[in-house]
């Protein structure tokens, strides 16, 4: 067993500088028989995968950062327990904000009110400790430490680091013999201060011969970036053996610090496994208040109420109270309470929708009617926290965000996103840090596609037709980098939508920035959030929201809008647009396989919207689920049954199993698993079907359900048969709530098709199609499409009469800013006359006037003609 | 201003100062201009495909508008093409053999004609797609330069 730790170790997480996931260091480490390694990012990105590879390795994690004080130099910090990694974290954020120094500094004010617990590495490459042992100036080094352990609230917790980063081939500077009088400076000058010292190595590849990747990732921040960075000097960065670091750093005490050092460290842990959400009113208040909500909205929604309602809310509301949720609903109708007060579409997302309370309180499609599963949503055997996903009209999403935010000040942030390099950015990127011109860039990246699923670089290069002449073959250096670069995160960024709810201080969980709108970020990804058991709130834009608003908008002013969340579901205009395939703009159902369904499909009612959006998936395309279905409901093919028990299950669908609601139901019906088996079941087939939990599922359901007369045989048979498509049924309840919004699009596409496209064009990029590919279609369906003109259209698609006026924006060279001048300047003083009154009145440059008169724009003006004659070469 | 009063000049003139001026087409499709020369090489627009019988070879042209690889089961790659014409939409298959000579085509082209075999399935024939055998004519770089 090697007795050395790491702790100094920087990962692929300090972005374009470390060259390794933590996962990879956690191997290496491992395989170096080391029983505990740091991660020590300059953000904590990196941190819960790293602790939970570690935890898997038996190894244990230190989790720390390295931060810049106010001097500039670089500290690395450990927390000792959650406490500290807190205030680890506070500081990393004030680093993030820039603090109130330049250059995301920390001031000694900052570090000695968050130092509780904290272990302070000094004095190591970089800083100004360093550089005075090395030129001999000792009175700077020693009030350099004594500064540190003045302001630091455990004295005891400053350690004096050796590094000994010398090459036999290294640089003037780290050479041999000025690393050893440091290393001897350090330990007399730490001797006298009464300080421990602690050898590290500064980790930022776990190899020697990955220094070429290190340098490759700095060099695309110096020249893609334009960053001013240095690469290390030489390949000594390496994750060292303990070997390696006795003759390196020949000071035992040292080396022996980091087992100590790792010992302080041993009583952190994240708090994993358990649930934290926000207190809110607590669970017997926020019960009451859930119930007495439901009720008034059943008696509102329902009369007289049916049976089946009530019984269906109570079964679900014990679930609720049992697992303590309610809170979270009460939290969740308040943010819909918003937007519902300001007039913001949205829509309930995922497996939420099959829930009764949902409907009821946040609204969407009715679970009982559409025989929906509100276990597939929430049972008692799930110990994560559920997930409820909202869509907003995206153009309004972030007022949702804002009252959120004032809702929890100091406890919200949002997710982040890790962006990794895929293989077109990669090789770009590689090229740009290699010195490669850009032209020559773009050449070498010709066809080369954004990404390749399920192969690598040169696999690619090998197989993939077009690129059989790429001149890539040429490059073995670039493709090489390029290959190792690939997958490697390179920044993070706000994530769509999800917001994290913290039990108290969020900072006491991540570092939190901030976004260029000023919305507070977290340094989790959604999958952090759900292994710390923290409370996530999907508030997602839906483009689709925004142009059916910009419909009914224009539809309002004509009066003549539709009410699309109150109307029957059935309009036989609707579904004749979608049998005839014509669905370009229709939410769900305009991609290419979508349109070829519905010309299989045909749909006739609702539940053909559920299924078409459920089938054309990749889990049933490739569980050939789809020929099957559309076989069985066209005749072509019988319905056949598993066993008769399972008609009931898989009456709706012809015998296929095409919804996880599906599999929850045959678990519980044939082989008598209560729900939170079966999606437990349901869940590790999607996840991890060799573990020890699925061998405990499986011998579950097959007692089970010989337990209820059934044949081994046909036991088995039906298990493989659930097991198998476990992983290929898509959640019913996500689909009926994405069909609604299908039927309303299609609805309006149906009747009020200029508003419908108008809607469509003025709402960014939606769906799959350009404008241009929206406008033919609606040329096609006869309405007339207008060209730009200075005397009419302005920024947006227009309504002209019957038709569609393109806005002057479509022109090249005319942006939103020249467009309003032209709108404001028409609506102050009239109409242009001639060209003349546009050159004097708007000032258009050069190229923006001939783009005008190209595009017809000016057209019907005095003298245009003449002008397009000349720019066209007439 | 009505939509015909706009069209000075000839179709395909009109069609290139859009080209060369706008991010859409508002007067009309660019191929509109060109569909006399088309038909005369045999070339059928999306409209004409609805009518065509399955399994017949057909020539089609179009602007390129969507191309994925979908993951497939088999773990083969296709090529799923949508063009489009002033008629419509038309969406296209090519499978490796296919690929193999056009690859390289599909990837870079902003227009293209092609020739395949027509397939319409479900019980109306209104899925319609063409497996792809030849690519005939790529054209690449600004559409103006093919219009």
């Amino acid at each position: 067993m090697d007795s050395f730790v790491h702790l100094e170790v920087q990962s692929a997480y300090s972005f374009l500088w470390g060259t390794f996931t933590p996962e990879e260091l956690v191997r290496e480490a491992a395989s170096l028989g080391q029983k505990a390694v740091a991660l020590t990012d300059d953000g904590f990105h990196g941190a819960v995968r790293f602790y939970l590879a570690a935890l898997k390795e038996g190894i244990q994690p230190i989790l720390g950062a390295r931060i810049a004080i106010w001097d500039g130099s670089p500290i690395t910090l450990l927390a000792t327990d959650f406490e500290s990694y807190g205030n680890i974290c506070r500081l990393v954020s004030i680093a993030l904000e820039g603090g109130t120094l330049p250059h995301n500094l920390i001031t000694r004010q900052d570090l000695s009110h968050w130092s509780k617990g904290v272990i302070c590495l000094a004095g190591g490459r970089g800083s100004t400790i360093r550089s005075a042992l090395e030129k001999g100036r000792m009175e700077t080094a020693r009030a350099g430490l004594l500064d540190l352990r003045e302001i630091l609230r455990d004295p005891e917790h400053l350690f004096v680091v050796l590094q000994n980063h010398a090459s036999s081939e290294g640089a003037e500077h780290d050479c041999a013999d000025k690393a050893l009088q440091a290393m001897g400076k350090a330990t007399e000058l730490a001797a006298e201060l009464k300080l421990a010292t602690v050898a590290t190595n500064l980790v930022t590849f776990l190899r020697p011969e990955d220094v070429i990747l290190h340098r490759t990732l700095t060099g695309i921040q110096q020249r893609y970036h334009h960053r001013k960075v240095q690469p290390l000097p030489n390949d000594r960065f390496f994750l060292a053996s303990g070997e390696e670091m006795e003759r390196r750093v020949p000071y035992p005490s040292a080396l022996a610090e980091t087992g100590h050092i790792a010992a302080l460290c041993r009583a952190f842990s994240l708090p994993v496994g358990k649930l934290h959400p926000p207190s809110l009113l607590g669970p017997q208040e926020a019960s009451r208040r859930l119930a007495s909500l439901c009720l008034r909205e059943t008696a509102r929604h329902y009369r007289p109420v049916p049976g089946a309602y009530l019984r269906r809310l109570d079964r679900e509301m014990s679930v609720v109270n049992q697992l303590e949720l309610a809170d979270f609903f009460l939290l969740v109708r308040k943010v819909v309470d918003f937007a519902r007060t300001k007039g913001i579409r949205h829509s309930v997302r995922g497996s939420a929708a099959g829930s009764l309370i949902v409907c009821l309180v946040l609204g969407g499609v009715d679970p009982v009617a559409h025989n929906l599963l509100f276990e597939r949503f929430i049972n008692e055997g799930r110990g994560d926290m559920p997930d409820i996903d909202l869509d907003f009209d995206s153009e309004r999403r972030d007022e949702v965000i804002r009252y959120l935010l004032d809702l929890f000040p100091r406890r919200m942030a949002m997710v982040c996103t890790i962006h990794t390099f895929k293989v077109r950015s990669a090789v770009r990127l590689t090229a740009r840090s290699l010195g490669y011109p850009l032209e020559e860039i773009d050449r070498l990246a010709t066809c080369l596609p954004w990404s390749l699923r399920g192969r690598d670089l040169h696999e690619a290069l090998e197989k993939l037709p077009e690129l059989r002449d790429s001149p890539l073959h040429h490059e073995e250096l670039l493709v090489s980098l390029a290959a190792k670069t690939t997958g490697l995160p390179f920044q993070s960024s706000m994530h769509l939508g999800g917001v994290i709810i913290a039990p108290e201080d969020i900072k006491a969980w991540t570092p939190v920035g901030t976004s260029p709108k000023d919305v507070p970020v977290g340094q989790l990804d959604k999958d952090d959030v759900d292994v710390l058991g923290l409370l996530k709130l999907d508030v997602l834009g839906l483009r689709t929201h925004t142009a059916i608003r910009k419909a009914l908008e224009i539809l309002r002013e004509r009066g003549t809008a539709p009410d699309l969340d109150r109307m029957p579901l059935n309009d036989r205009k609707t579904y004749a647009l979608l049998r005839s395939t014509e669905s370009v703009g229709v939410f769900q159902l305009e991609s290419p396989g979508q349109r070829n369904l519905l010309g299989h499909l045909q749909p006739r009612r609702f539940s053909d919207l559920i299924a078409e959006i459920s089938l054309f998936r990749p889990g049933p395309v490739e569980g050939n689920m789809v020929q099957t279905y559309l076989k069985r409901r066209s005749g072509e093919e019988p319905v056949r049954f598993p066993h008769p028990d399972l008609a009931p299950v898989l009456a709706e669908t012809y015998g296929v199993v095409l919804f996880q609601e599906q599999v929850l139901r045959i678990a519980h019906v044939f082989a008598g698993l209560s729900y939170g088996e079966a999606d437990a079941f349901r869940r590790a087939m999607t996840k991890d079907r060799k573990s020890h939990k699925m061998e405990r599922l499986k011998r579950q359901f097959i007692e089970g359900a010989m337990a209820k007369g059934h044949s081994k045989r046909l036991v088995e048979a039906v298990f493989e048969k659930a097991a198998a498509f476990a992983s290929y049924g898509f959640c019913k309840a996500h689909a009926a709530s994405f069909a609604h919004i299908t039927y309303q699009s299609a609805f309006l596409k149906a009747h009020y098709p200029q508003a419908f496209y108008l809607g469509l064009l003025n709402a960014g990029h939606v769906g799959s199609y350009p404008p241009s590919v929206v406008l033919n279609e609606a040329r096609r369906r006869g309405i007339p499409v207008y060209p730009p003109h200075v005397n009419a259209g302005g920024t947006e698609y227009e309504a002209d009469g019957s038709g569609i006026r393109a806005p002057l924006v479509v022109i090249n060279g005319v942006g939103p800013a020249m467009a309003r001048r032209i709108v404001v300047d028409r609506e102050r003083r009239g109409s242009f006359r001639n060209l003349a009154d546009v050159v004097e009145r708007i000032s258009p440059p050069e190229r923006i006037l001939k783009a005008l008169s190209l595009a017809g724009a000016l057209e019907g003006l005095d003298e245009e003609w003449t002008l397009t004659r000349e720019v066209a070469g007439v | 201003m009505s939509e015909s009063s706009v069209m000075t000049g000839s179709p395909t003139r009109t069609a290139r100062n859009e080209a060369a001026s706008m991010s859409v087409f508002c007067r009309g499709h660019p191929l509109a201009a060109l569909r006399p020369q088309l038909s005369a090489h045999g070339i059928a627009t999306a409209r004409d495909l609805r009518r065509i019988p399955s399994g017949q070879r057909v020539r089609v042209s179009g602007i390129l508008v969507i191309v994925h690889t979908p993951p497939t089961k088999s773990g083969k790659r296709v090529i799923f093409i949508t063009m489009e014409d002033e008629t419509g939409l038309m969406d296209l298959v090519a499978f490796p053999r296919a690929q193999v000579d056009y690859a390289k085509a599909i990837w870079t082209s902003e227009v293209l004609t092609v020739e395949g075999k027509l397939q319409r399935q479900g019980n109306r024939g209104l899925s319609i797609s063409i497996v792809v055998e030849k690519v005939i004519l790529p054209l690449s770089g600004p559409l103006s330069k093919f219009l």
